[in-house]
């Protein structure tokens, strides 16, 4: 009796599914490091893959900003040892200081070994694989986000707008094709509809549409699916920005 | 004891019809629809003229050659009297368009004097910067005037042709009033087939030019190219077989993995063509489809002839299948 009322159960739930969609490649682009994307020499500025302009200058920056960390880190380490005896609530934001410094200070190590590699290479350019580091942050920063979504709006299906829109205008529709015959003189003859004539028609129609109305045409769920796109770019906008490469996530492309 | 026993036999009972029947009534999640297919074969697109960008009113009398004639007389001598006019706009327009081709040709030139003067690549940046923010106030005033120009000539057409097509604003709300007759009938369909959730899975298939369609040969190798018959007939030795070849089998392993990486960077190619020959559909099995069901749905609602909507029905299967 049980197996049949929890059956009975679970069918009526799977059934409710809430299912939501969100564009990820908008959320991309929606990440802090992502805003600072040189789409010239496709690198990410203020992250170890960034170009470099004057090694000397860099270096003295560097310089300045281990300073600078290495002074702030102490301070907070101090202060982490006095705040034990007070509220959880101090405690956490002193180790998410803590944790930034130290991320600042990773990005300086890394930095420096890049700059030497640049040096002996004769180059102002990092390879492009330094990119995939940065690339693998912003991609777990999303799943992180997405996961967010699906917990705090209670969504059972998740599905990627990016992967059903189009990835390119539709071809120029052949205006001879639509200006020659209406479709009210297709409707009024019906056999017609049956001709090349009709499939050349409505090919040509729609993609004149597709190019005349692309928010109607080009959004691909038309009905039951909530948006949660700007939901989703507001979380992953208040992100920590990457500058570091993880290692243990380093990819390389060959 | 059997009315206990009765009673929870006639408890199984009633779980199991209700159970069964969640299984028979429950929604299927997903279905597809070619929402633009829905979109220009909705009836009221039969009064859409695609030289003029606009509907005909529906009113007019269109097989009455008389009346017709007149229409259009009185349309050419509003024309000629208008004409001086949309000239003058018109010319405006470009003097308006050409002011703004020389500003930023102008920065282009800017760019070119600074890069010959011996100075930083960041000043040349800098003074690049001053000018085109000096120059942009200017070229956001010339593109407002542009488009007020434009609304003035859609205007005056549109009170040229009054008569026959709505104008470009009663257009837009009739397109609306169209879209939303749409949705409004997919929501319904989708209601009465207790459908979750309606997706276009028309939108990403490539779609290659009908030149490109026709002339791929015959024997075109869709699924396998150079990479992929090398990758296939590589010498790797038999596995749990002890040889000399073992000792090479990780390398020659690594040239195969870079040799797919490659292979599989061309995929996209392979996919395009074969998406002319085949169009992708989201469910291969399982899903459903509500094309038809809602362009029947719309005929029906504009009481259209029953053997049209056949032959409609028909026309959208072979276009759709082609």
């Amino acid at each position: 009796m049980l197996l049949f009322l929890f059956f009975y159960l679970a069918t009526g739930l799977l059934f409710a599914s809430e299912i939501g969609y969100l564009d990820s490649r908008a959320c991309m682009l929606s990440h802090p490091a992502f805003q600072k994307f040189d789409w010239e020499t496709r690198r990410f500025f203020d992250t170890i893959s960034a170009p470099v302009k004057d090694f000397a200058e860099e270096s003295a920056r560097l310089n300045k900003l281990e300073e600078t960390a290495t002074a702030e880190l102490k301070g907070i380490e101090k202060q982490i040892g006095k705040a034990f005896s007070d509220k959880d609530g101090q405690n956490a934001s002193l180790w998410k200081s803590r944790s930034q410094l130290v991320n600042e200070i990773e990005y300086i190590k890394q930095r420096r070994l890049v700059l030497k590699t640049l040096q002996e290479n004769e180059s102002m350019l990092p390879d492009q694989a330094m990119v995939w580091c940065t690339l693998e942050g912003i991609e777990k920063d999303l799943a992180n986000v997405f996961s967010q979504i699906r917990q705090q709006h209670k969504v059972d299906i998740l599905m990627d707008a990016a992967a059903l829109t189009p990835i390119q205008h539709p071809s120029e529709p052949q205006m001879h094709v639509l200006c020659d015959k209406r479709l009210e003189s297709f409707l009024e003859d019906p056999k017609s509809i049956e001709s090349d004539d009709f499939a050349a028609w409505l090919a040509n129609s729609r993609h004149y549409w597709q190019r005349k109305l692309p928010g109607v045409c080009n959004n691909p769920f038309k009905y039951g699916a909530k948006d949660y796109t700007d939901a989703a770019c507001a979380l992953i906008k208040s992100t920590s920005e990457i500058k570091t490469a993880d290692r243990g996530e380093e990819k390389i492309e060959k | 004891m059997k009315r206990k026993l009765k009673s929870k036999i006639l408890l199984l009972t009633i779980l199991l019809i209700i159970g069964s029947a969640s299984l028979v009534c429950g929604e299927s999640l997903f279905a597809t629809i070619d929402y633009r297919t829905c979109l220009v074969l909705h009836p009221e697109m039969k009064d859409f003229d695609f030289v003029s960008h606009r509907f005909t009113r529906p009113q007019l009398k269109r097989n009455e050659i008389k009346v017709m004639e007149a229409v259009y007389e009185r349309m050419t001598a509003q024309q000629k009297v208008l004409a001086p006019k949309i000239d003058a706009l018109l010319a405006k327009q470009s003097k308006i368009q050409e002011t703004i081709s020389k500003t930023r040709l102008n920065w282009t030139l800017e760019g070119t004097k600074l890069a010959q003067l011996k100075i930083s690549k960041d000043e040349i940046a800098k003074r690049l910067d001053e000018t085109q923010t000096r120059d942009q106030k200017k070229l956001d005033k010339l593109q407002d005037e542009f488009s007020e120009i434009d609304k003035e000539i859609v205007n005056l057409q549109d009170s040229i042709w009054k008569e026959v097509f709505l104008s470009r604003a009663e257009t837009v709300e009739k397109l609306e009033i169209i879209v939303a007759e749409l949705d409004a009938t997919i929501k319904e369909i989708a209601g009465q087939l207790k459908v979750a959730c309606v997706i276009d899975d028309t939108l990403s298939a490539p779609e290659a030019p009908t030149e490109v369609q026709q002339n791929i040969p015959e024997n075109t190798p869709l699924w396998s190219n150079t990479a992929y018959q090398i990758i296939l007939k590589s010498p790797l030795p038999e596995p749990n077989t002890f040889t000399i070849a073992n000792h090479w089998a990780p390398s020659l392993m690594k040239t195969i993995e870079n040799l797919s990486f490659q292979h599989l960077a061309h995929r996209k190619d392979v996919g395009s063509l074969a998406a002319t020959v085949r169009p992708a559909k989201l469910f291969i099995a399982g899903g459903q489809d509500i094309t038809e069901q809602v362009c029947r749905a719309l005929f029906e609602k504009y009481k259209f002839n029953s053997y049209l909507i056949d032959s409609l029905i028909k026309g959208i299967k072979m276009f759709r299948e082609r």
